[in-house]
């Protein structure tokens, strides 16, 4: 389990610099990124709805197109990583291939982050809710 | 870089205690404070610009829901020690890395989440500017 994710978020160290194999190294980890950031999705909307049935007894509609748009800005900001991962290999070389994986790493700790800060939010809420009534 | 380092390092294999852990951790809160009203301000100063180019006046944010951000962000850094000090009793010296490194994803997560604004406001312009 240890092995499988440390070859998914780290690279071999001093890997070969070429922009193809750099891609393809990104675009690999692209499905597990967005089932990652889709599940981390899914908990944020169950816990919302959640919510709302308790707190105003009805269903809220699914935003359906709110959820597509952040769908495409994820991949957006996921393809920056690549770019950014060949110009540092490009133009600093070998010394500098940890840079890519760490990218990877923070943005992908950062999009899921980001996709589940409704569940703090509301529980906060929730708080407020319980001890204050609003 | 040795600065950075044990800014953002523990000495490997350390096993603080619990009052240790709090002390590493809030000697670093005013850091992680400047750090996110560093990019606060550089997220403000760019959407007024970026708005200046939409139609319409540009407006500046309310100043409650600067302050409840800076409350929240606060609020998440203090789960912080307590996750590391709760790790580091269960855990012992295999975990020590984890508080560092909470430290280290909560600290870019809160400066990104900070800047977050200027990309998605500068593409909502964008595309409402050529479409």
């Amino acid at each position: 389990m240890s092995t499988a994710l440390t070859k998914f978020f780290f690279r071999a160290p001093y890997s070969p610099a070429k922009t193809g194999e750099i891609i393809r190294w990104w675009e690999s980890r692209r499905p597990a990124y967005n089932l990652a950031v889709g599940a981390a999705g899914l908990l944020s909307y169950a816990a919302i709805t959640l919510f709302e049935l308790l707190r105003f007894g009805k269903d809220p509609t699914l935003p359906l197109g709110l959820i597509l748009v952040y769908g495409i800005l994820a991949n957006l900001f996921y393809c920056l990583g690549p770019v950014v991962d060949t110009i540092v290999m490009r133009g600093w070389g070998r010394d500098y291939s940890e840079v890519g994986p760490t990218l990877f790493r923070y943005g992908f700790v950062f999009a899921v982050g980001l996709t589940l800060l409704p569940l703090p939010l509301l529980a906060i809420r929730v708080v407020l809710w319980m001890v204050l009534g609003v | 870089m040795g600065a950075l380092t044990s800014f953002f390092f523990r000495p490997p294999q350390s096993v603080p205690g619990t009052w240790a852990i709090f002390r590493w951790w809030e000697s670093r809160r005013l850091a992680f404070n400047a750090a996110v009203l560093a990019a606060g301000a550089t997220t403000v100063g760019t959407l007024f610009l970026i708005e200046l180019l939409a139609p319409g006046r540009p407006r500046l944010p309310n100043l409650l829901v600067i302050l409840i951000y800076a409350g929240l962000a606060n609020l998440f850094y203090t789960l912080g020690p307590l996750a590391d000090a709760l790790i580091t009793r269960l855990g012992g010296r295999q975990v020590s890395e984890v508080g560092p490194m909470l430290f280290r994803y909560g600290f870019v997560f809160a400066v990104l989440l900070t800047l977050l604004p200027i990309p998605v406001t500068a593409l909502r312009v964008f595309l409402g500017i050529i479409l």
